[in-house]
This record gives C-alpha cells, structure tokens and sequence, in this order.
C-alpha cells in the first residue's frame, strides 16, 4: 500500500522538543546546574528535534544539553523515554531513577509506572500530565504554572 | 447598470481590480483576473519566503500556553512532504480540514491539483484527471480506512441520492492518489484513489457538539466523542442529521435530510467499526409535461447504507515483519438511480430496493528483514451483489445477466532501496482472477516507480503502471425508463429517454507514465510538479441516441496529457497557503465515430483548474480562511444542446470562479483557565454569486449563487 506516513513530516517531534524544553525552563533543581542535561536514547522517533536542542539557552533557560544513550542516569536531569521505542528493559530506568531525575514520557501508562510527566494526544493536540506523587518526592521543583496547566488538562 | 471597481489587496500592494455593480455583486470576472490573482499570490510568497526561519526556532520562540493550541495531525502531520510518496499523492491533514471553509468532503477534494468536484445534478461528481464523466459510475476508487465504499451496484460514488456521503467531524485526513492505482487496489482505481483516514478515540479524546444553519434551509446538528478504553483501547462515536436542499436551481424547495452514525472501537491491536447512512429526499414532481399528462415519479428518493468493519494489525517485535487483515460487510437498501425517474413504469421503484451488499476481504504480509527490501504480500477477495430485486432493476430479461460476482486477487510489492538510500523503487503487481460466475476475465496491473532524492532538498519520481475499469451492473444491464409520463389513458406519452444497456461492454484501461519532482526551498515552502501522460483503451462513453441512452466501448482510444504544479507555504506560524495548477489536453486516436455518429467528447474535462487557499491566524481566538477555486469551461454533452437551446451544436460550460471564506472565533466564554470551548463559525460560499452551469441536461442544473452559513461548536475534554 502506498503509506502516507512515509510522506508524513515531524511536526509531532517538534512540538515534543519543544515541550521538552518549556519543561525544563519551569523546573528548578536544587543543585541549580549550570545546564540541565537531557537524556534520550538514539533510537527515539524524536531524537533528531531533540539533538537540535543542543546548546540551546534563552533568558529563562541557562542551556540545555543533550546526552544520548547515557549510560549512567546520575549524568541526567531529564530523562526522555519513547512509547515507540521504547524497550521493556528501560523500565529499570524509571525504578532507577535517582530523586533529581525528571523523567517523562508518551506512553500512554507512563504515570502508573511512576514517570513523572506523560505526554498524550487528545483532539489531535498534544496535552501532559503530571504524577504529583512523583515529583513531590523529587530534587526538583515543578512551578506552579506548569502544575496549572496540566491540572487544566486533565 | 453603473459599475464600481473594487481593488482586492494583497500583501504588497493591491492585485486585483474586481468589477462590481452597485449591489455588490461581481459583474466582470474574466481570465486576465485570476492570472493577475496568481502572479500576485506568486509574487507574495516569494516576498514572504525570504522571511525563512526553521519551524524549530519558532517553536521554542513560543510560550508554553500558545504551544498548546498546535495540533500534532498524526500520522501525516502539518504540511506534509508529498515527494517520498512514489506517485502524484495529495494529503489533506486534520489541521487543513479543520480550518478549512469547506464543510463536506467534496468541497475538500476540489482543493486538490487535478480534481475536478461538480453537481450533475443529483450527486456530487468526482473526477481525477477525468477523461470524461458518466453520472452512472466514477473512474475513482473511494475508499473508507483502505476498504471499498464504492456502489457495488453501479460503480459510482454511493451518495446516490444521498449529498453527503460521510461526516467530516469523523476525518483524520484524506489521502488522493493522482492516476491509476489497481495495482494495488484493482478494479475501479482507474484515475485515482481517495482514501477516508477516520478518527481514533484516542487520537480525538474529547466531544464536541456542532450546529450549522444557513441557506437552503441547511441545519445540521452532530455530536462526536472520543476516549481512551482501558490500558489498550479507545472508542470514537459520532452521529449526526442534517437537512439541506441541493445546491442547483433545479432542487430549490426540495428537502434532503440525512442522518449518520459511526462507531470506532480499538482494543489492542483489533480495530471494530461500524458506520450507517440514510437518506431520504423529495423526488421528481414537477417536471414540465404536456396538458392532461402527469409526469410519474416517485415521491421519495431515499438509500440505507451499513458498513460493519474488522480489522487487525500486528508488527513482530524485531520489526522483521508485520500483517494487517480487514474484513468487511455493506449493504445498500435504496431507491434505484433510474427507478427514481420513472416509478409508474414499475410499482417496485415507489418503494427502496435492496440494492445488494459488498462482501471484501483483505490480508497482506509485510516482509522487512531483507536488507535494502521492504517487500508487501497480499490476497483479496470481494464479493459483489446488485440486490435481490435485480430483476426488477434489469426490467427485460437479458441473456447472460448475473446479479453478483465474486473475484480474488494477490498483490505482491517491493520496495527497494538503493544508491546508500538515495533512490528507491517500488515494483508490484497485482492479478484479478477471473470473476465467479465468469463475467469478466483475469487481468494483470503492473506498476513499477522511482523515487530518487537528487539532493537533500530535491527528489525526482517517475513510474508506470496500468490500471482499468470494470462496467459497472447498471452499465451492463440497467434497461429502464429513464422518464416516464402518462397520458390520461395510463400510457406513455414519450419514453424518450431509456437506459439501454450493453452486456457486451469491455473494461476500460489506462496506461499512465508520470514523473514528478518535488523541491523543498526549506521547511516553510516546497513546491512540486507533477506531469503525466494516460493512454486511454476502450474507454467507455455515453451514447445518446434517439430516446436512448447507452454505454459503449469508444472505436477510439484517448491520450491525456496533463501538468500540475503545486505550492505550498507556511511562511509564519500564523499563516497557511498554497497555490496549485493543472493543466490537461484530451485527445482521441482515430477518426472513428461511435454508434451515434459522436467522437470521444471528453466532457466536463476542463483544460485549466487553480486553486488557492489561505489560512491567517489573526488573533489568537479569531481565523479566517479563503479558498479560490476557478475552472476553465468544459464540454456539455452535445446531446442536451438539441434540447437546451435547440441546435444540436457543441456547447460548453462556462468557466466559474468559486471563492469560499470563512471566519472563526472562539467566544470570550471560558470553562476553565485559558480554554474557550465555544467557537463561532461564519461562512459564506461562492462569494462572486457565481450561477454558472454545473451539468447540462434538460433540468436547470445552475448554481445558486453567494450563500451564508453560521455555525457553533462547543468542545469539552475529558
């Protein structure tokens, strides 16, 4: 069959990056890095959006870094994981992760397997989620406007 | 009349000088017009393209709250890059129709380079690259989630009566395939294929009520709902009624209602959907007839539609191969086309008839552990029937009639991928058993592609394929009156015009050569061109005798030729457009005349269609849209020109202009937080109060010219 999504751009990729990145200007870890380091692994739909993020920075943000494939999460302040991607062996990731490690994701379980912020679809627009159990246990603070936000989309 | 000239403004300057008299109507619309509209449009996109910036940069320039309001479109998402397709293949995205001024599916299409969308009069017509059309049966292939939505029974289009034949609200996208496609897809993908893409509950996650009021007493009132079901499942539902009266002048005062429903249903990797349509419309009562005869007709034109589908999709975890299976049943309880006209022939048309059932089943292999191969395998089978009541339909009894027909068919595709990745080509084949009972015989369409990215931001595409066209039931063995009236004695006045069928008629055939580039100037602008070359066999023409019509194979063969040109922008992220051009020149082979004494007349074929659309976020709670869309004249059916104006000579239909606007505003009215869950739609349609004719026949088939419509959406999440 002829498959459009071979013809399809990366409109969805982009707005995730983008996301990605208004996550980490309205998160503040305690150890105020100099740059917050971003983990994704290189299989990920969205590593090529995700790789233009790299030395990013504007007044809200010091600079965004991105590691692909860590292999030590303590390298990590976020920690982006793919629902297409995604290898059940990385859910060791999640049970790993240290308190400062911010991790999101789009699958569509990911906040009852203890992610803290879950990317979905609803009406063809892309919406988050926030585990509130998760991050009040964390080294990070989310703000209040994010937690808005999310709240209003639930 | 005293005339004012209005100056249209673009961006840049003002472009175009429109005549108008002094009630505002369009008084001169002439070719120099839309040329100077489309050098302007041009010369605005060149202006604004050198504003360029990456849609990454603008994203991350945005705030979080305007991040919200973009839509993702999945699968085919945004402006969508139409080159890595290995044919002339148009997508019309969830963002694209949803700001759109169209309201039904049609109108989308006519956006579309090469798509040629009109009323002739009863249905909407839809022709791609059309050689000429015959309101009986289309040379597209229409497709709802990859499954056949054609009429089984006459091979058209199924809105026949019905005038809108499937609920926006339920799209995701449409996918056109410019040129043959039964290579994959068999019978009936003569010219093109359109693809319906619905909506999952989870890609829609919301509900949304929708009024829409207007002219031609249109209301239509639709509620759609989607949700997630459990850890691996979703549910979309959506039903809707309408009632209109059909855009000609000939349906003024007649009501056509309809209602649907669609239910989607996912759990895992098993996909349930069921979809019903009716419509129901006044029929034919007043005809002009002779003093003391009546004009017979029946009261009511009305056509049930069921479609239950299942359809299963599974990828192996390596991604070393993958399967997907659909299963379908239709069926279609409805007024027959020629019953409808002539009622007093036969008691059996006052009533619907069981106009049969569709039985199709899908299943396909997909291979992708080859290195450089992506190899597709796959069998089908479909079953077809014109009804129970195909007796009374065929009337007369003809030798050899079947009413129904099974055929099976495997396909087989590779994709190849060669040069370190830079060219591929897509080879395939696919074989039509012959039919069961044998009413038509195997047949083979090949195709065989190109792509090749000769640079990062140009890829060149050629192919071949060939395709056809099966006669359709009505074709084969329709034999009706077509219009009856009674003199007072209960005889026929006139029988003038008879279906007369042809059980002899051969498949129509199309050889098609296409090659296309594509160039992307970067991530806001990509144009693209498309040129093909169809070779026509035995194509399939109507003959209009002495108070018959026919069917018949042409002694001729055709040759179109055709050129499109496409260009698409989003120059900012508050602005949409695009621009496109076809352009095609019909010839037959042969000097060689058909049973009536008539070359191939290629009707409504026009040589030149623009279209232009524009999207503009104003606010950001206000839009509007603009679409354009001109035709250059196409012949009529010499046939209706003895009738319409009395000489028998050629006659054209003039070339029409239809501009469509829209505007949208999200009231200041909000449930929580930012979120303004009512929106107010404004539209007006054919703006230049264009009342050209769509169909040439006996009947006044003209526009009716400007018309407004109001609508309200109100949308809840959950």
């Amino acid at each position: 069959m002829v498959n459009p999504a071979a013809a399809e751009n990366n409109f969805e990729a982009k707005l995730k990056a983008a996301y990605l990145v208004n996550i980490a200007k309205f998160t503040t870890w305690v150890d105020a890095p100099e740059s917050i380091h971003l983990c994704i692994f290189s299989q990920a739909t969205i590593i090529d959006e995700v790789r233009k993020l790299n030395g990013f920075s504007d007044e809200q943000l010091r600079a965004i870094e991105v590691i692909e494939d860590p292999v030590n999460l303590q390298q990590c302040h976020m920690l982006y994981l793919d629902a297409a991607t995604f290898d059940p062996s990385q859910s060791n990731l999640i049970q790993q992760a240290h308190g400062g490690l911010l991790t999101i994701s789009d699958m569509r379980d990911a906040l009852k397997n203890d992610v803290a912020i879950q990317f979905f679809v609803r009406n063809l627009k892309l919406r988050f989620a926030i585990n509130r159990a998760v991050i009040s246990n964390s080294e990070y603070k989310i703000s209040s406007k994010l937690l808005r936000l999310s709240k209003q989309m639930e | 009349m005293s005339s004012v000239i209005v100056s249209v403004s673009g961006i840049g300057g003002k472009c175009v000088k429109v005549i108008m008299n002094r009630s505002g109507r369009v008084q001169a619309i002439d070719g120099l017009m839309i040329r100077a509209f489309l050098l302007c449009w041009l010369a605005w996109m060149v202006a604004v393209a050198k504003a360029d910036e990456t849609s990454m940069d603008d994203l991350l320039s945005l705030s979080l709250e305007e991040l919200l309001n973009y839509e993702v479109s999945a699968p085919t998402k945004g402006t969508t890059r139409l080159a890595d397709a290995p044919g002339s293949v148009s997508v019309i995205t969830y963002d694209q129709i949803r700001n759109s001024g169209a309201n039904t599916i049609p109108e989308l299409l006519r956006q579309i380079p090469g798509v040629h969308v009109r009323w002739n009069p009863m249905v909407q017509s839809i022709e791609i690259r059309s050689f000429g059309s015959n309101p009986f049966t289309s040379r597209v292939l229409l497709l709802i989630d990859g499954i056949p939505y054609n009429s089984w029974n006459k091979g058209g289009f199924p809105q026949h009566p019905g005038f809108d034949f499937f609920n926006l609200e339920n799209v995701k996208h449409l996918e056109v395939i410019r040129g043959p496609g039964s290579a994959l897809y068999g019978e009936n993908a003569l010219n093109g294929v359109i693809n319906i893409v619905t909506l999952t509950g989870e890609e829609y996650r919301q509900t949304r009520f929708a009024l829409l009021a207007g002219d031609r007493d249109t209301l239509s009132a639709s509620v759609s709902h989607g949700s997630l079901l459990g850890e691996a499942g979703s549910l979309f539902i959506s039903a809707r009624t309408e009632r209109t009266q059909l855009p000609t002048a000939f349906w003024e005062g007649k009501e056509a209602s309809g209602e649907d429903f669609f239910i989607k249903a996912i759990y895992q990797n098993l996909q349930l959907s069921y979809y019903r349509r009716q419509d129901d419309f006044d029929g034919f009562s007043e005809l002009i007839v002779p003093p003391d005869f009546s004009f017979s007709s029946t009261t009511e034109v009305a056509q049930k539609i069921n479609i239950i589908t299942a359809s299963y999709e599974h990828t192996a975890d390596n991604q070393a191969w993958s399967v997907k299976a659909n299963a379908s049943y239709a069926d279609r309880d409805g007024t027959h086309c020629g019953g409808c006209h002539a009622v007093s022939q036969n008691e059996a048309f006052n009533g619907t008839i069981d106009h049969g059932y569709q039985k199709f089943f899908n299943a396909q292999l997909g291979w992708h552990a080859l290195e450089n191969h992506d190899l597709t395998m796959g069998i089908e089978s479909r079953r077809v029937s014109s009804g129970d009541s195909f007796d009374q339909v065929i009337e007369a009894h003809i030798d050899g009639a079947v009413d129904s027909f099974t055929k099976s068919a495997v396909f087989v595709q590779d994709r190849m991928t060669l040069n370190e990745d830079k060219t591929q080509l897509v080879a395939g084949v696919r074989y039509d058993a012959q039919t069961s009972p044998s009413l038509f015989d195997a047949e083979w369409f090949p195709r065989i592609a190109v792509v090749h990215k000769a640079l990062d931001d140009l890829t060149l595409r050629a192919g071949w394929s060939s395709a056809a066209r099966y006669p359709s039931f009505t074709e084969l063995y329709q034999n009706i009156r077509f219009f009856g009236a009674q003199s007072p004695a209960g005889q026929f006045a006139f029988p003038p015009t008879h279906f007369q069928p042809n059980p002899d008629l051969m498949l129509e055939k199309v050889d098609s050569l296409e090659v296309g580039l594509e160039y992307r100037f970067n991530e806001r602008y990509q144009g693209k061109i498309d040129l093909f070359y169809n070779q026509v066999t035995d194509p399939i023409v109507l003959t209009y005798g002495a108070g018959v019509i026919g069917f018949e194979n042409h002694p001729n063969d055709a040759t179109i030729k055709g050129l499109e040109v496409e260009f698409r922008a989003k120059p900012s992220l508050a602005l949409d457009a695009y621009v496109n051009w076809s352009y095609q020149n019909n010839t037959q082979q042969g000097n060689a005349l058909d049973s009536n004494g008539m070359p191939i007349e290629f009707t409504y074929a026009p040589k030149h269609k623009i279209n232009m659309g524009l999207q503009y976020q104003i606010t950001d709670n206000l839009k509007t849209m603009a679409e354009l869309s001109w035709r250059d004249r196409s012949r009529a059916p010499q046939f209706w020109s003895d009738i319409v104006f009395g000489d028998g000579l050629p006659h054209d239909v003039a070339s029409n202009t239809l501009l469509n606007v829209r505007l949208r505003y999200r009231l200041p009215f909000e449930l929580s937080g930012t979120h303004r869950p009512l929106t107010l739609n404004v539209y007006v349609k054919n703006m230049f109060d264009e009342k050209h004719t769509e169909t040439l026949t006996g009947v006044d088939g003209s526009a009716l010219g400007r018309e407004f419509f109001v609508g309200f959406d109100y949308e809840w999440s959950h």
